[in-house]
């Protein structure tokens, strides 16, 4: 199976801390994975790296084969943590901001995610509760046909019923040749759609390896791994 | 042991079932393909399933109980190397019309529900002609009444 | 890049064009008091509104920088599939755009105001010159280039700055620290080459001077037939190759270095 991100011994170097020391990991095509974590652990930082907006110490990053740079950035969807569209615009215009910027993206499946998810085109995106902003940022990122997709806690504070909306889009878009890179702390929700797991503390992977198979060595679900490794 | 799980597992859901309808419910330690292959199993038994039926797809079922559709896959793979279901190219999976093989996995689910009744209650300290005695006794309500201990 | 042209503008043509509508009214208020109040305070005040839009258009020029280095914004600008230049290149045309538009409508207005009360042709007429056009072409292509180079320095003191200081108020200060430096080395430098390279360069203002021009000294004739001396290092090379470091070297920081 071909790999779509090998990271290699990354660190990255902060004026009081490593945010990530040592950091392996291996992404293999068609697989969801779960990158674990609490908050500090160094998820964020690996997945700004991945996503181009932040540089790494030491180490080595391939996308594609590629250090992270224009061409990653045309293969990699990146869903950040925060409201990231520009505040003037609305949802239509954010739409027809993606489907200038990128190649990859699908008109028709965005304007059907949105349906799928209740929002109106012409809503101002200022406007938007939390839930619908995430509803919203989620349904653009999946409407890119990427190679790999990296979604950042796209469950967090979200009400139940948006994150069931959420999680059923991200089945839905599901792709044999696209990997996805999940991360959160609401493990509970989402385990269940997870290929694999990694499990990152202090900058470092403790403990990965095929869900499944983890369920069953372990004699546990993921989430209580995860209160386990973390406790 | 780890039948033992799978069984328990199938009386969970068995139970979960018939108070809440028809919503799969998970289980933390056994692996999903094989609680979502149960689940299969016991709806071709009940008949809600029936044979020749077809399967639902692998995306549409993965999205009905919230699963990586990988994890699905398995299932399916498994069920079609156990004879459960078949798959026909380009058409999708169905669920066997072999009668023989429904009724021989009606019969093998009941024997592993009846093995961990059992183990259960020798574990207890009961012995043969109690456990004998206590079914007959719940057997005269009938199957309704006996799946309320929840 | 016309594409981050394109939504640049979309982002900002609102405030624009309350800008421009004030600017016509405050403007037009003033026309309504031509017959009463002085020319001069008039046009002084006319001045005085150019002046201020400037600034406030300036500062949205910059603005359109920092918010994509400081704030969330950035995560769309830095995540899509563009180059540094592409990026540093579009916010630099879309500054131009809004500085002249708004030059030109406070200028409307300005210039209006200045050529109904002094009849500029006529002064010139009167002393037998003609306004050098080439030089006119030259002074605009000019102003836009030294424009470009301004907004430059300030973008790269705030890039600059951003690579090196994490926390972001401490950063916007030590940015405007940094750009008080660069000035300085800049004037350093704009003191020093002249006696590197002393050769010069003269831009005539006027052509067809004719004699009813008197002097009070050498200098003065030198200024109106020679044209108004420029330092060929200090005005014209060092100044493009300045540009063309900074605007390079602002790319590839943005593009490579930065940590969002």
């Amino acid at each position: 199976m071909e790999t779509i991100l090998k990271a290699t011994n990354v660190t990255k170097e902060y004026s009081r801390h490593r945010g990530l020391n040592g950091l392996n990991i291996e992404i293999k095509k068609g697989r969801i994975v779960g990158l674990l974590g609490p908050n500090g652990s160094g998820k964020t930082t690996f997945i700004k790296i991945a996503a181009g907006i932040l540089r790494y110490s030491s180490g080595e990053v391939l996308i594609d084969g590629k250090e992270p740079g224009k061409y990653t950035k045309s293969i990699v969807a990146y869903l950040p943590d925060t409201n990231f569209l520009y505040k003037w615009m609305k949802i239509k215009d954010a739409m027809k901001f993606y489907n200038d910027m990128f190649d990859d993206f699908d008109n028709e499946k965005c304007t059907h995610l949105l349906e799928f998810m209740n929002l109106d085109i012409n809503d101002r995106v200022m406007s938007l509760s939390k839930g619908m902003l995430e509803k919203l940022n989620l349904s653009l990122t999946l409407s890119r046909k990427a190679k790999l997709y990296i979604l950042d806690e796209p469950l967090g504070g979200v009400d139940p019923t948006a994150r069931e909306k959420i999680i059923n889009a991200i089945i839905d878009n599901f792709k044999e040749d696209s990997s996805m890179i999940i991360t959160t702390h609401l493990v509970n929700d989402i385990e269940r759609l997870f290929d694999d797991v990694m499990f990152i503390s202090e900058g470092q992977i403790v403990l990965e390896g095929n869900a499944e198979e983890l369920r069953i060595s372990k004699g546990k679900s993921i989430d209580e791994l995860y209160r386990e490794v973390f406790q | 042991m780890y039948l033992q799980k799978c069984t328990i597992s199938v009386l969970f859901i068995y139970n979960s079932e018939k108070v809440r309808g028809d919503k799969m419910k998970f289980v933390d330690n056994v692996p999903i393909y094989i609680q979502i292959m149960n689940y299969i199993k016991r709806k071709i038994i009940t008949e809600e399933l029936k044979r020749g039926n077809k399967l639902p797809s692998v995306r549409e079922l993965a999205e009905a109980i919230k699963v990586n559709p990988n994890t699905v896959q398995r299932a399916y793979q498994e069920l079609e190397r156990e004879g459960v279901a078949y798959s026909q190219r380009g058409l999708g999976r169905y669920i066997t019309e072999d009668e023989e093989k429904i009724k021989l996995l009606r019969s093998e689910m009941a024997d592993e529900i009846i093995k961990t009744f059992i183990d259960g209650m020798c574990k207890l300290g009961y012995s043969s002609e109690e456990m004998f005695h206590i079914l007959e006794k719940k057997l005269e309500k009938g199957c309704t009444d006996n799946g309320d201990n929840s | 890049m016309f594409k981050l042209i394109k939504y640049e503008i979309i982002g900002k043509y609102k405030s624009l064009l309350i800008l421009s509508i004030i600017t016509i009214i405050l403007n037009l208020a003033l026309l309504s008091r031509w017959n009463s109040w002085p020319h001069s305070v008039i046009i002084g005040l006319s001045v005085m509104i150019s002046v201020v839009v400037a600034v406030v258009v300036f500062i949205w020029c910059i603005g359109i920088f920092s918010q994509d280095v400081y704030d969330d914004k950035g995560y769309l600008t830095f995540t899509i599939p563009q180059r540094g230049y592409s990026i540093l290149g579009s916010k630099l045309i879309v500054s131009w755009i809004f500085t002249i538009i708004t030059n030109i409508v406070s200028g409307i207005f300005l210039y209006g105001f200045i050529s109904n009360t002094v009849d500029i042709s006529k002064q010139l007429d009167i002393a037998g010159l003609r306004i050098n056009v080439t030089t006119c072409i030259i002074i605009a292509l000019w102003s836009i280039f030294a424009f470009a180079k301004g907004l430059l320095q300030i973008y790269f003191a705030i890039t600059i700055t951003r690579l090196a200081v994490f926390k972001k108020r401490l950063g916007k200060f030590i940015a405007f620290v940094a750009y008080i430096i660069e000035l300085v080395i800049l004037s350093v430098i704009n003191w020093g080459l002249p006696k590197i390279f002393p050769q010069k360069c003269y831009i005539k203002m006027f052509v067809g001077v004719s004699g009813s021009i008197s002097s009070n000294g050498v200098g003065k004739i030198d200024v109106i037939t020679k044209g108004l001396p420029y330092n060929i290092a200090v005005s014209i090379v060092f100044p493009i190759i300045l540009v063309i470091t900074l605007f390079m070297a602002t790319s590839y920081m943005i593009e490579k270095k930065i940590d969002l």
